[in-house]
């Protein structure tokens, strides 16, 4: 585990929460949990930080929520996506990537200033 | 590995229990608690599997989960607006769902709902549109800078006029002397020039001013400028034009500062034009002339002619100005004993000023207005019991069924609101139009009409009476509900049999009264000031003028002094014109008078009596109004020759000057004697003592309503003023001739005289008295319909009330003639009760109506505010039409047939 890991770029914990939610509904912790092995531990998220972003998400109507039973056995609350998270994830991902590809063209750019 | 993170819920569902808590908005703290927790479990269960001892992996867990306490704060914020948002929400659902169903009830019964939406836009609407006009005239400000530290000063004359037009030596003095005002200024009443423009003249209005004036004002020119001291110094030659002559006459032309204009046939400069709104001192005025120094006598304080406008200072207020000007009218006093003892000051606010005399008028119309929209909400606060009780069936299911007493009274106070607002809406729109109309309608000496329009206070205001006869209306359904609902053990049984009972309680019949008591009762006192006004009117209309108005026609004119200077020419110009309109069709007889018909003011001189000292008893000249006349006066205008003789071509001006006074004028002056063959002499430059040789009869030429002033009659053709050019036409025509046609070949026959001389004021002489009585006549109008208003309401309300009792006496109607009961038995019980009713309604009714007319009296003509006659009519018209709107329903009562009723029992 000693690879180095990396911060969540400000307002893309969003887009992450709804993108982990296109796979179904899930609580808190197994939403950090798929994010983790899906970046290999590289992705450094601060549970803490999880919460109020899902709250938030829940009340702008991103997300909704239900109290259930964990596969334990235990109460707790499963989020959902919903049609206006969905149209919300379309968005940004679509965002997201353009503005990788620009950043990208930068930065990997090979030709000197004319 | 999957399952670890896709943690679907066991057994595929959310237990209803915690559903339940959710929506009924459990507790967000135990919630935010609950997750974070499952959380922290979560990661413990992981470290301990990795092989962390479990009495540590807790603490290492919440190590790990980071600030647990921050999370929970932020969570616990999110919830709660998102709680407080869910609240909200719900309560818009459930009033959004209240209002659906008042519709649909509403709908479920046209002719109820439009009677109730029409009579509330009528009462709504006429309230609203007489309160733009309040507001325009009365609480709007005046349109210029700090309106609020404009003043109008005005002399108090030894007589007690407290609006005493000031002379122009006491302005020159209150300049110097008073520190109260940061400018002051001085001009002239509006009066009528000549502008010769592209060689037409047309009669224009100024009003002359201290270049001060402006100042004062602060007002400020849309175009070019106002007036700067500099214009008070030259030859004055400098004109400021208002923006509707700007627009009308030189189509707006831009370019139109540093035009020359001819005005009485001198050259002007325009230097600015004024924005729309500027009208100063009233409206219609068309350019304002600055007064030039060497018009401005220091000295002259006879002649009162001059309105006085200052500016408070910052640090001044109306009594400080009042106090100062007090003590300078004081040392005025002694320094000019001659001219100025007993005069006074007195300072007023110029918005006051303007408005004071239109207050009463409009305050009387507003609480009219106010009063028909009382009689709308009382009318349908009854036709909404009589619903109600139709309606029980509904409401005693719906009780059954669940709703609590507070969601009845909620949907039924929804249901008044939105029949308010509908009513509202209309009545808005109703009053856009009435507002218009009435602007149109009212008469011109109204101030400030152009200031009236609907704004946000006006709607606010509809608004407002929206709300409140929404509120006021719907409290009496509501009333019921509490009521009945004491008995909220009742079984549906009970409510349902009550129910089918169709009648009511008799507690409710009895509120159903009074608000019909309290209805007739308001009509009344509509009606009476409405009787009052008519009956004022009709006095008017049939007042003895002293002449004969009818059939004349009467036209304006003015020469310029510059073409027409000397009384010679004045004198041959007017015989002309006299000599040839005579020729002129279905024209019997001509001649003219200096006097303006139909207007207040007149012209007074003083003058000595031969034998008598100058001064009367109370040390003062006699000053009484003169009116030179021209050709064959008194006979076309039908006054009487009491004693003498009238007027002759003979009295020229080479001939013996001569004088007639009036009957009034010969009571005044000459109580014990003939006044025939006395001679009188006009005070100033010496001058010709005039012959006294006739006594005509007083005439109520000023104002229909006014009572005839004294007056003295010289000839045209002997007055000794070069500066009295003007003169009116009147002419008597036969029963064919009309001001109209008669107006347009006398333009035609004075083009041919003079081409650039206009005429004004062409018009039916008993129109210019119209002007006069144009405010009581407004009044009237509206009151009259009020009153008519409130009466029609009042006889629905009777109807409705007695076809009520009818239905819920029904079945002891039935069995009663069944028994063997006459018709008009039972008819005579209903109508003597509905009479009983009225009768309250009209003991209740005069008596407020003897206390309120009382305020109508400044706008009465001879009709006391108490008239016994007025009020005696319109009891009984009250009477007479409640108990026709009786009878109708009390016949019905007679056709029951018992049969049926019994059946339904």
């Amino acid at each position: 585990m000693a690879r180095q890991e990396v911060d969540v770029l400000q307002g893309t914990l969003d887009m992450l929460v709804l993108k982990t939610l296109t796979w179904g509904r899930m609580h808190g912790y197994s939403i950090l949990a798929w994010l983790r092995q899906t970046t290999d531990g590289e992705l450094r998220i601060e549970d803490a930080a999880l919460y109020p972003a899902l709250h938030r998400m829940e009340a702008r109507g991103l997300i909704e929520a239900e109290w259930g039973l964990s596969a334990n056995n235990r109460k707790a609350k499963f989020y959902r996506l919903t049609a206006r998270g969905r149209r919300e994830l379309r968005a940004e991902s679509e965002s997201w990537t353009r503005y990788v590809s620009v950043i990208g063209k930068v930065m990997s750019a090979t030709e000197q200033p004319a | 590995m999957i399952d670890q993170w896709n943690d679907e819920p066991a057994g595929g569902g959310i237990p209803v229990w915690r559903r339940y808590l959710r929506f009924r908005g459990r507790d967000v703290r135990a919630d935010v608690a609950d997750e974070l927790e499952f959380h922290i479990e979560m990661i413990a269960e992981r470290l301990i599997q990795q092989g962390v001892a479990p009495d540590r992996a807790r603490a290492q867990a919440r190590e790990e989960f980071g600030d647990f306490e921050r999370a929970r704060a932020l969570c616990e914020g999110i919830g709660a607006d998102q709680a407080r948002r869910h609240q909200w929400g719900e309560l818009l659902d459930s009033l959004a769902k209240d209002v659906r169903f008042a519709f649909r009830s509403l709908r479920r019964a046209p002719g109820f709902t439009a009677t109730i939406v029409f009579t509330l836009a009528f009462g709504i609407g006429a309230s609203t549109a007489i309160f733009s006009i309040v507001r325009g005239v009365l609480l709007r400000p005046l349109p210029f800078v700090e309106p609020d530290r404009l003043v109008r000063v005005w002399e108090v004359s030894p007589r007690g006029d407290d609006h005493n037009v000031v002379s122009i030596g006491n302005y020159v003095s209150w300049r110097e002397r008073a520190r109260s005002f940061s400018a002051i200024g001085a001009h002239s009443a509006p009066f009528g020039v000549t502008l010769v423009e592209a060689g037409e003249p047309t009669r224009i209005t100024t009003a002359d001013m201290t270049p001060s004036v402006m100042h004062v004002l602060g007002g400020r020119a849309a175009l070019g400028r106002t007036f700067v001291p500099d214009d008070g110094k030259g030859d004055g030659r400098a004109v400021v034009l208002s923006h509707e002559l700007w627009a009308n006459r030189f189509s707006g032309d831009p370019g139109i500062v540093g035009r020359r204009l001819m005005i009485n046939d001198a050259s002007y400069t325009v230097v600015g034009v004024m924005p729309a709104a500027f009208e100063f001192p009233s409206a219609g005025v068309d350019i304002w002339r600055p007064v030039t120094a060497h018009h401005i006598d220091p000295d002259e304080r006879r002649s009162h002619t001059w309105y006085v406008v200052g500016r408070l200072t910052p640090t001044a207020n109306l009594e400080t100005a009042s106090a100062e000007m007090h003590a300078i009218a004081g040392a005025l006093a002694r320094e000019f004993p001659q001219y100025m003892k007993g005069f006074g000051t007195n300072v007023v606010s110029m918005a006051d000023d303007m408005v004071a005399s239109v207050r009463p008028l409009l305050l009387i119309l507003l609480a009219g207005a106010t009063l028909l929209l009382v009689v709308a909400c009382a009318n349908i606060a009854n036709l909404l019991l009589a619903r109600a009780v139709g309606r029980r069936r509904e409401m005693a299911v719906r009780g059954a069924l669940g709703a609590g007493r507070a969601r009845l009274v909620r949907q039924l106070l929804t249901e008044s609101v939105v029949i308010a607002f509908v009513g509202g809406l209309l009545g808005a729109a109703m009053a856009v139009l009435l507002t218009r109309a009435l602007t149109m309608l009212a008469p011109d000496d109204i101030p400030r009409l152009s200031a009236v329009w609907i704004d946000g206070a006006v709607l606010g205001y509809a608004l407002a009476t929206t709300l409140a006869s929404g509120l006021l209306f719907g409290f009496a359904p509501v009333m019921r509900i509490l009521r009945g609902g004491r008995n909220d053990g009742q079984s549906l049984h009970l409510a349902l049999r009550a129910a089918g009972d169709r009648g009511g309680s008799g507690r409710q019949a009895g509120v159903r009264s009074i608000l019909l008591v309290g209805e007739l009762a308001v009509s009344l006192i509509l009606m009476s000031g409405a009787g009052l006004l008519l009956r004022s009117a009709h006095r008017l209309a049939s007042i003895d003028y002293g002449y004969r108005p009818a059939g004349l026609v009467a036209a304006s004119f003015d020469l310029p002094r510059a073409r027409y200077d000397g009384n010679d020419r004045h004198s041959a110009f007017y015989d002309q014109l006299i000599a040839g309109v005579r020729e002129l069709p279905h024209v019997t007889g001509v001649a003219g008078t200096t006097e303006e018909l139909g207007s207040s003011s007149s012209m007074t001189f003083s003058f000595a009596i031969e034998g008598r000292p100058s001064r009367n008893a109370s040390g003062r000249e006699d000053a009484q109004p003169l009116r030179v006349v021209a050709g064959d006066y008194f006979r076309v205008m039908g006054i009487p020759v009491r004693r003498g003789r009238a007027f002759a071509p003979t009295d020229r001006a080479d001939a013996p000057p001569v004088a007639i006074v009036n009957e009034s004028l010969a009571r005044l002056l000459w109580p014990d004697a003939d006044p025939v063959g006395s001679r009188v002499s006009f005070v100033g430059p010496p001058g010709p003592w005039l012959q006294v040789v006739g006594v005509v009869g007083d005439t109520r030429s000023n104002a229909a309503d006014a009572t005839p002033l004294p007056a003295m009659y010289m000839p045209f053709s002997q007055k000794r003023w070069p500066w009295m050019t003007w003169l009116t036409l009147v002419a008597r025509t036969d029963a064919t001739g009309n001001a109209q046609t008669l107006g347009s070949e006398l333009r035609r026959f004075v083009r041919q005289v003079d081409a650039r001389l206009p005429i004004h004021g062409v018009s039916a002489v008993p129109d210019l008295y119209r002007e006069s009585v144009a405010r009581r006549r407004f009044a009237t109008v509206l009151t009259a319909v009020f009153a008519a208003l409130a009466l029609i309401l009042g006889v629905v309300g009777m109807y409705g009330v007695v076809s009520y009792g009818v239905v819920q006496r029904g079945r002891e109607f039935g069995i009663r003639l069944a028994l063997g009961a006459r018709a008009s038995q039972v008819t005579g019980e209903v109508v003597r009760e509905a009479l009983a009713l009225a009768g309250i309604a009209l003991i209740v009714g005069l008596a407020a109506a003897l206390g309120l007319t009382r305020l109508l009296s400044g706008l009465l003509y001879e009709v006391s505010p108490r008239d016994p006659v007025t009020f005696a009519a319109v009891a009984l018209i009250v009477a007479a039409v409640a108990v026709a709107a009786a009878w109708v329903p009390a016949r019905r009562a007679t056709r029951i047939d018992p049969a049926m009723t019994l059946r339904d029992a």
